[in-house]
């Protein structure tokens, strides 16, 4: 087995998390392009429950190489291969290691889950967390570990706002209160709204661009 | 004032190893070391960016096998060596009133995905983030009396 990926710093690993249709795909739709246009490797590991669904869209969608998107069917609550027992995921990344020598960058987005999905740090080295305006303007008050924890939280779908009763200006300040200062971007994946901004955090903090 | 920029891409070694101890005392003596405050959780990080003790912006490339721990040393120049230092971790300690607040408390734990230890009669939870999130979640428990906080 060649582990010589082992002895140098690898690809940087970023995990995207959130809840069921808060825009997760559509996001990685987002950056993908954005990264590759700027000459980052990539190679793209997505989860669903019992199906291949979400790398499936990708591989279709034609934003990047078919055989640098892996689906692991996690076969449970999706929470518990990206915190409790992530070998399968940490398997999958690895094989995109192996395959593409060069990649820069691994993005790894998990199934659909509730507020409480976090993920463990011995898989990724920095994650998002994507929730979206369509759930309420509830969602920051009820503090959920993903939404407390992660190194990015992505409030999706602004675009929407007006027609679901949110005052997004309410949403951004209960947001940013308790994420106690941590970063907060709003964002329209659908137009690009925002995406400029979460790929200056990547390149910032993961691919440690400008150094 | 200008940020220095530091990159480092492996762990050189340990600020106890013989070979490297005294050029790290050379360095502390002209108050050349800086340190890097990591929780045991973030040690795990393989890519990440952060600002020393001194305020220098440093990026950190680390290979997947390497090892970070309380005293690595990620960069040791004639200039400078910057080191990692541990944060404690913080724990909550609780105290079950009776084996049904004991069999509650540790459901209730288990269901938040707690990292949690046990230490005779009392329950210690690993604080990752604001204590008064946890607190807040153990509102009745704490309420009503079934468990107590121990502070001592």
């Amino acid at each position: 087995m060649n582990l010589s990926h082992y002895h140098r710093p690898g690809p940087a690993r970023i995990g995207i998390g959130g809840p069921v249709g808060s825009g997760k795909t559509a996001l990685i739709e987002a950056i993908v392009p954005r990264l590759l246009s700027s000459g980052v490797e990539l190679g793209i590991v997505t989860n669903d429950l019992v199906t291949r669904e979400d790398a499936e869209r990708l591989k279709a969608g034609g934003l990047i190489s078919p055989d640098r998107v892996l689906g692991v069917e996690c076969g449970a609550c999706p929470h518990t291969v990206i915190r409790e027992d992530p070998t399968l995921n940490i398997e999958a990344i690895e094989y995109l290691e192996r395959t593409f020598s060069s990649l820069d960058l691994v993005l790894l987005e998990s199934g659909g889950d509730n507020l409480a999905s976090t993920f463990s740090l011995d898989l990724v080295d920095w994650w998002m967390f994507v929730i979206d305006v369509g759930a309420g303007a509830d969602i920051p008050r009820k503090r959920g570990p993903g939404l407390l924890q992660c190194d990015l939280l992505i409030v999706n779908k602004i675009d929407i706002s007006p027609h679901v009763g949110v005052d997004i200006c309410g949403l951004k300040k209960e947001a940013e209160e308790v994420r106690g200062g941590n970063p907060v971007i709003f964002t329209n994946c659908r137009n690009g709204e925002g995406i400029e901004d979460v790929l200056a955090h990547i390149r910032r903090c993961v691919l440690l661009e400008d150094m | 004032m200008d940020i220095k920029k530091l990159k480092a891409r492996e762990v050189i070694g340990h600020c106890n190893d013989l070979k490297l101890a005294k050029r790290v005392e050379d360095l502390k003596k002209i108050d050349r070391v800086e340190y890097i405050y990591l929780s045991p959780e973030e040690t795990a990080r393989r890519h990440f960016r952060v600002q020393t003790s001194k305020g220098s912006d440093c990026a950190v490339a680390l290979p997947r096998n390497a090892h970070l721990g309380d005293g690595s040393i990620i960069i040791l120049t004639e200039e400078r060596a910057v080191i990692v230092s541990l944060k404690k971790r913080q724990w909550l300690r609780l105290r079950p009133l009776d084996q049904n607040a004991a069999l509650e408390l540790g459901y209730h734990c288990g269901n938040l995905h707690w990292k949690v230890e046990f230490k005779g009669s009392e329950l210690k939870v690993a604080l990752d983030g604001d204590e008064d999130n946890y607190l807040d979640r153990l509102s009745s428990f704490l309420g009503d009396g079934r468990v107590q906080r121990i502070t001592e």
